[in-house]
């Protein structure tokens, strides 16, 4: 039976209304609804069987928040400087 | 779930950090005069070891370290560390030049690194050295190879990272020649830009360059060539080589004080560097994390401020409910925060500002009095 863990770039916090998560290695930001923090805080401390929320743990693992344990997935190899909210060559 | 457009937040998404404002260069192009303004009261490694905490308990989620140069910092490998503690996930903007004791020391922290962005200003030590000079403003042949050999570096220990070129009189006709060092260093992206309109680069007119001083299809052609190597290009700033046919109307979107913020390396918290760069204290005075958590200047009356003034908009333009507008620039051209800045007034009858004559002529008259009449091209339509 697979296990999943939270993937150890994923920070997420609770906003007004809705939960920001951030994938802080590729800087890609999600909305998820609040109602799944609970869920989040299970895998921050450990790990979940794939037979629970099912089509929300497929959705997670597809958007690598959550990583299937022993199996971590490499980093990417891509731009993330055109991925920031500002030009950061203004400041250069 | 979906993809998130980051607005307004409860405390800062990611924070621009000027670890340092020294630096072991003195680039004539310098937007912050670092290297020769530092101030005497800088954070220690062990106050941004709590600057971090901080921002790690109010749930910020990376940080640009940047400066300056910050592996100048003398405290650098103990932040770094400090970071590791954290696990506080970090950018670093550099010239390069850093030892091969502080290049292990990010290696050590790389799965906390998200990229490493490099200037490089020219295919030799002689172009990259037209505006980039060391601490005796001297052009350095050692410097060049040594930012070349980090990088060469980074390229064998797979450490993804970034080169950012400014585009000057002395690099402008070797273009070329850069583009070929680029796909030997085979950086994941390249950003190329102009020099900002700031700091030192007022002392050394002679050094701007325009991106329109080379044909439009070498600037196309360097993009394609870079695409199919999997370098990602960026002009930053370049409406030529960037222009299209699109008629879209120019506004601003901006982070500053809605998801992002600068700490600065005195402590000084302001909603971006060219905000605490240009704007006085009689407008808006800014707050220190040595006083007060991050949360609480994130709330608070300077930032409120500068939101209130960037919502304002511009007198009768179409863009205003769209438009986080551009605050430093009206400051720094006008002394004025309700006037629009200039890429908007010389896009200003499609915006449909109101008195965009009397602007113009503004406008025109600061720029012949900065000595830079060849900003923008206030006529243009």
């Amino acid at each position: 039976m697979k296990k999943y863990i939270l993937n150890k770039h994923i920070r997420y916090r609770k906003e007004d209304g809705y939960i920001l998560v951030c994938d802080c290695k590729r800087l890609l930001d999600y909305e998820m609804p609040l109602e799944y923090f609970d869920l989040l805080e299970l895998f921050k401390n450990g790990y979940m069987y794939e037979e629970t929320n099912k089509e929300v743990m497929k959705e997670l693992f597809e958007l690598r928040i959550i990583e299937e344990k022993g199996k971590e997935r490499g980093d990417v190899r891509e731009d993330i400087f055109s991925k920031l909210g500002y030009d950061e060559n203004e400041f250069v | 779930m979906r993809p998130r457009v980051i607005k307004k937040v409860m405390t800062p998404h990611d924070c621009y950090i000027i670890l340092t404002a020294k630096c072991n260069q003195r680039c004539l192009h310098c937007y912050g005069n670092y290297g020769m303004d530092v101030p005497q009261n800088e954070l220690t490694g062990k106050e941004w070891d709590k600057v971090f905490e901080d921002l790690v308990k109010h749930n910020v989620f990376y940080i640009n370290i940047s400066g300056g140069e910050p592996t100048v910092h003398p405290d650098f490998l103990e932040i770094l560390k400090s970071l590791k503690k954290h696990k506080l996930h970090f950018i670093i903007t550099t010239n390069g030049l850093f030892t091969e004791k502080i290049f292990k020391a990010i290696v050590d922290v790389k799965d906390l690194l998200i990229g490493i962005k490099i200037s490089l200003d020219g295919p030799d030590y002689i172009s990259n050295g037209y505006i980039r000079r060391n601490v005796k403003k001297e052009i350095s042949e050692s410097d060049f190879n040594r930012t070349l050999k980090n990088l060469r570096m980074l390229k064998e220990k797979d450490i993804p990272f970034t080169i950012a070129t400014c585009i000057h009189k002395g690099n402008i006709d070797r273009m070329n020649d850069l583009l070929n060092l680029i796909l030997e260093l085979k950086p994941v992206s390249w950003f190329i830009s102009t020099i900002s309109t700031s700091g030192r680069s007022f002392d050394n007119l002679n050094i701007f360059a325009s991106d329109s001083e080379i044909e439009k299809k070498r600037w196309n052609n360097i993009k394609n060539i870079c695409n199919k190597n999997d370098i990602f290009v960026n002009f930053i700033d370049m409406p030529f080589a960037t222009a299209t046919k699109k008629t879209e109307k120019f506004y601003y979107q901006c982070p500053a004080a809605r998801s992002f913020c600068e700490i600065n390396s005195d402590g000084l918290v302001s909603p971006c560097p060219l905000a605490r760069v240009n704007i006085p204290s009689e407008f808006l005075k800014f707050e220190n994390v040595r006083d007060k958590s991050i949360k609480d200047i994130w709330n608070g009356k300077a930032f409120n401020r500068f939101l209130e003034l960037s919502k304002g908009g511009c007198k009768g333009c179409e863009a205003k409910d769209k438009c986080d507008r551009c605050i430093p620039q009206s400051i720094l051209w006008f002394s004025d925060p309700t006037l629009p800045p200039p890429h908007c007034i010389q896009n200003g009858e499609s915006l449909g500002l109101e008195n965009i004559k009397d602007l113009r002529t503004q406008l025109k008259k600061r720029m012949e009095e900065y000595q830079r009449d060849n900003y923008i091209d206030v006529e243009k339509k």
